[in-house]
């Protein structure tokens, strides 16, 4: 087998060959380095104001329908109690068909634990609610729960502020959401 | 570059003088610089496209945020005037959210409007200033009649 390209290259082909790679290099790691920031600014940013979204709705779907906030309930041996960060309201239990079930009420407490927000449910028997633990938000910086009254049972609204705080190296995501809630059909509980 | 290699093999066989090597027959000719040119030019479109893209994704995500504060703001507003009910509908003009702050000139107004005799209609709108100096704006609106309202 013959080669027949035998003169190799010149300093200078060289030089211009290494010169092109450094750019081109250069050009693909500044890539890499803005995909990785952006990449690890969405990461904060769905942590942060992903779950203070999240964690809104969730509490708007719940004190909605309730029937009434609760000033302590029981979880399975837990006590919660209502207050400044912690929320418990009593539901009106619905079967599969979509009827109330008389006499039976579903009980749902959101609570928090250093930066984690958690929604913990007891359905009642025979309500299509699942009963569980569901964490809302790993990144709250600071919830509060204003009422209207200060005798529970006589609440009619709740004022619910989340802030939610997110770090991506020295940049701070953070989420503010505020929202007044009433509840549609406040009465006394079964 | 393999199939150059691969050519200039082709063209030494079927060409009998292998005394004749390299300069006599310069088969391969290289690029010319214009063609390189025009593969650094392409190169280096397809590389600003992608970090431009890539750049403004986090906008997108903020846009998405503001959105949502918004749509809080109107939410509660709306809220109140549903449980307040008829009588106590205000006059059109502008209200307070403590999360009108945290948008970038954030303003909100409501407008109620008599929808029929016994109806009234109530427009909820929120403009703020979104990135780029864009303004933005979203609104709710919701029907009252002179029967709703929470006991």
């Amino acid at each position: 087998m013959r080669y027949i390209l035998t003169r190799g290259f010149t300093l200078l082909e060289t030089f211009i060959v290494i010169a092109i790679s450094v750019v081109a290099l250069a050009a693909l790691s500044n890539l890499f380095i803005i995909f990785n920031n952006t990449y690890g600014y969405q990461q904060a940013f769905m942590a942060g104001a992903g779950s203070a979204s999240n964690a809104m709705n969730a509490i708007e779907a719940a004190i909605l329908p309730a029937d009434q906030v609760v000033a302590s309930h029981s979880f399975s041996g837990t006590a919660y109690s209502s207050g400044a960060t912690t929320l418990v309201l009593g539901l009106p239990s619905v079967d599969s068909s979509g009827n109330i079930i008389a006499g039976v009420s579903d009980y749902i407490v959101f609570y928090t634990s250093s930066t984690n927000l958690y929604r913990l449910t007891a359905a009642g028997a025979g309500s299509t609610r699942t009963s569980g633990l569901k964490k809302l938000s790993t990144t709250l910086f600071s919830i509060s729960f204003t009422y209207d009254n200060v005798d529970f049972t006589k609440v009619t609204n709740v004022a619910t502020d989340i802030v939610t705080r997110a770090q991506f190296k020295q940049q701070t995501v953070q989420s503010h959401l505020n929202e007044q809630v009433y509840l549609r059909n406040p009465q006394p509980l079964p | 570059m393999i199939i150059a290699k691969d050519l200039r093999l082709k063209q030494s066989q079927s060409d009998c003088s292998p005394d004749h090597g390299v300069a006599t027959t310069p088969w391969f000719r290289g690029f010319s610089l214009i063609e390189v040119t025009v593969a650094i030019a392409i190169i280096g479109l397809m590389i600003v496209t992608t970090s431009t893209l890539l750049q403004r994704l986090p906008v997108s995500g903020d846009e998405v945020r503001d959105q949502d504060t918004a749509l809080k703001v109107a939410r509660t507003e709306i809220e109140v005037l549903r449980a307040g009910g008829y009588d106590a509908l205000p006059a059109s003009g502008p209200f307070t959210n403590p999360l009108l702050s945290s948008l970038t000139s954030g303003s909100a107004s409501v407008t109620i409007t008599a929808y029929d005799a016994k109806t009234k209609q109530a427009d909820v709108r929120v403009s703020w200033v979104g990135t780029g100096n864009t303004a933005r704006s979203m609104s709710l609106t919701t029907l009252i009649a002179q029967t709703s309202g929470m006991p």
